[in-house]
């Protein structure tokens, strides 16, 4: 008698721990990487199947986290993991950088925002009029997000930047009911890998389809821009970065800015070195190897005088005092906002500067520094 | 009479010591500079010569602000600590770096055109660094205990840092970016042709500094005795007050903030040379405060293929846990 229910038990265990694994295997085959609609991106990935979507965002600091986002099923909290339920489309965002308004804005998307961060960094003229008209609400600096604001903007998502990690009050937006999303776009290695994070906000906007018909052309004008930037024969050599405190900081040859200029054709003068973040230089090091360089990009500031105000020792530059300087800081907000979802602009100014025949007005991005 | 002879042995020592640091770091770099070429980057100088270049606008100017930095603000620290008669003085702990750096802040984050110039930099920060001066002077007379006065310094730096973070917050992008970088801190912003003019006002200051060595030194036997010596507190007060000023504007304004050497430096002097004599103090902490800025900058350029640490660092990580041990010995 005791066997025959030990039996019934054994059975009934068997059961629900098969079921569970039909389960999970169902999960593997939904997240299958060939059924992935982000190409190129590192950290999120999207899958769609008939009956839901599901968003995985993995934290690069710590890859074995992952922030998953399903339209159904049930919430779950395992360690650093966790899934949360979302309605799709979004109706009410809030986003708290200016790459987030540039990929909202190329989906003619702006309604959908609800809040931003600071309209001091904004260039999207549409979002600064929500913002004068109370349409859209100004919450402040990511660390410190005021809630009573947010409460006020009806915000339903927000998608924040994680530049200082995860946000310090995300329980309390939690019991607001309010669900967000990392986006870690910043910490892509490709221009197609940030341009991918165009999917994100397609699929919160409900415009999936058109997401995906630009990303598909911005992967083909992108292939177009390498191939044509082959053709330009200048033997340019670049230097990047400018010093801050006792170093000069330049990216390094696995980095985002690196591929970009060798996807431009460009002779980077670091691209041979390792890593994906930046390289701290001594300033002697850098007279030294930039002894040939003939354009300097990105130094930070818009003018020579800005530059030596900053950077005394800039001045012995051979850079500084026979090639030429650019830099997007004459228009920083529309860099920040549009420079991840339209790369291929990206690639063409430094294509042009490449080139040497240049005129500001043939650059999208970039000013000549005088 | 032993312990002058111990003392002057001492100064003697340190001061054929001294040479040896200061050519080390000169070649200490990730560059490789020859000999010839630091001689010729003096009297045969070819711009053209990129190790030529180095020698002369990169490590000279380096190391002289190395040593007018470290010498400097130890020298300001000891005024302090003599004119507070507390061991825990300092232009860091005392707000007076709090106050040159606010003046450079609202210099630089205003973008008023006169605090543009290099004469105006320093022009700002001495005004700060002064009232910052005057302002703990005025506030001494109501305190009782010697860290009532740390404390008072503290709030100081925090409300000073308060402002900062208002205009911050209000300035513009480029106008933040210089502010940022400068409060960063570094010795090697400075350009060869401004050196004559650090080295005019470090020379005044010292010149001054030695003319009161009299005052210093019956000022530790405290303000009353000292009253009653002859000594006339008011005065001796304000010129402590500009000296310091000078050296802790001058400093700040070409390197950034520098914390504790203004307070690490005189405790060691005093420890190792055991004196009370100022004379001997101003020799000891123009020498000590110069080779330990200047061993500190060598031990960040051993270390930079490694670590990078921002000379402002590397002076808190051996200033802070001194601070604590002063405290404690103090305490027993």
């Amino acid at each position: 008698m005791i066997f025959s229910r030990f039996s019934v038990v054994l059975f009934f265990l068997l059961f629900v721990l098969s079921a569970c694994n039909s389960n999970s295997n169902k999960e593997i085959k939904i997240t299958d990487s060939s059924k992935n609609v982000c190409k190129h991106s590192r950290w999120l990935k999207i899958y769609e199947t008939e009956n839901q979507v599901i968003i995985q965002i993995t934290n690069p600091d710590n890859p074995k986290q992952v922030f998953t986002y399903k339209t159904s099923g049930k919430p779950t909290n395992k360690g650093v993991n966790s899934t949360k339920i979302i309605q799709l489309p979004s109706q009410k965002l809030a986003v708290l950088s200016a790459t987030h308004i540039g990929m909202l804005s190329e989906l003619n998307a702006i309604n959908f925002i609800s809040a931003i961060s600071d309209v001091k960094f904004v260039y999207n003229q549409q979002v600064k009029k929500g913002v004068k008209t109370g349409k859209i609400i100004s919450l402040g600096d990511e660390g410190q997000i005021s809630i009573e604001k947010l409460l006020a903007s009806k915000t339903k998502t927000m998608i924040y930047s994680a530049f200082s990690g995860e946000l310090s009050q995300q329980k309390q937006f939690e019991k607001l009911g309010i669900t967000s999303i990392p986006n870690y776009d910043w910490r892509e290695t490709t221009p197609l890998g940030k341009a991918d994070w165009l999917l994100l906000f397609g699929y919160l906007t409900g415009k999936q389809e058109q997401a995906k018909e630009i990303i598909d052309r911005l992967y083909a004008l992108y292939s177009l821009g390498i191939i044509e930037g082959k053709k330009i024969k200048n033997k340019e050599i670049f230097l990047l970065g400018n010093q801050m405190g006792d170093y000069w900081y330049a990216p390094a040859g696995e980095s985002y800015q690196a591929i970009l200029l060798k996807d431009a054709g460009i002779n980077y003068l670091y691209a041979d070195t390792k890593g994906t973040g930046s390289l701290a230089l001594p300033m002697e090091q850098v007279i030294k190897d930039a002894e040939k360089a003939t354009v300097w990009l990105n130094p930070g500031f818009g003018s020579k005088a800005e530059i030596l105000k900053s950077n005394p020792k800039a001045a012995f530059l051979s850079v500084f005092q026979k090639g030429k300087i650019y830099c997007y800081s004459a228009n920083m907000n529309n860099f920040w906002e549009n420079s991840t979802v339209q790369p291929h602009w990206f690639l063409r100014d430094l294509q042009t500067i490449k080139s040497g025949k240049t005129s500001n007005d043939e650059l999208y991005f970039y000013k000549s520094v005088e | 009479m032993i312990q002058t002879q111990r003392i002057n042995w001492f100064l003697v020592v340190s001061l054929l010591i001294f040479p040896l640091i200061a050519y080390f770091h000169l070649t200490v770099g990730q560059q490789e500079i020859s000999l010839t070429d630091f001689k010729n980057a003096i009297f045969a100088y070819d711009s053209t010569n990129t190790a030529q270049l180095l020698a002369r606008e990169f490590r000279f100017p380096r190391l002289i602000m190395a040593c007018v930095a470290g010498a400097g603000l130890s020298l300001a620290g000891m005024l302090m600590q003599t004119l507070f008669n507390n061991p825990l003085a300092g232009p860091y702990v005392l707000g007076i770096n709090s106050g040159a750096s606010l003046m450079v802040a609202i210099s630089l984050l205003t973008g008023i055109q006169f605090f543009g110039t290099n004469l105006g930099l320093i022009s700002s920060a001495l005004i700060g660094a002064f009232a910052a001066g005057m302002l703990m002077m005025s506030v001494v007379g109501f305190l009782k205990s010697q860290v009532s006065l740390l404390l008072v310094g503290l709030m100081f730096g925090s409300f000073t840092s308060a402002i900062v973070s208002f205009l911050e917050i209000s300035s513009k992008a480029e106008q933040l970016k210089s502010f940022t970088l400068w409060s960063m801190g570094s010795l090697q912003n400075v350009l060869l042709e401004q050196i004559p003019l650090i080295l005019l006002f470090f020379v005044i200051g010292i010149i001054i500094s030695a003319l009161i060595v009299k005052p210093l030194n019956l000022l530790v036997l405290g303000e009353n005795a000292a009253s009653l010596l002859g000594i006339k507190i008011q005065q001796t007060r304000i010129i402590i007050l500009i000296i310091t000023a000078l050296f802790t504007g001058l400093i700040t304004a070409f390197c950034g903030p520098i914390a504790f050497v203004g307070l690490a430096v005189p405790n060691i002097t005093r420890i190792l040379l055991k004196t009370q004599n100022h004379f001997y103090l101003i020799a000891g902490n123009l020498l000590i405060g110069s080779a330990f800025l200047v061993l500190c900058d060598i031990l960040i350029q051993v270390l930079e293929s490694e670590i990078q640490l921002p000379i402002n660092v590397l002076t808190s990580l051996i200033g802070a846990p001194f601070v604590i041990f002063v405290l404690i010995r103090k305490m027993k």
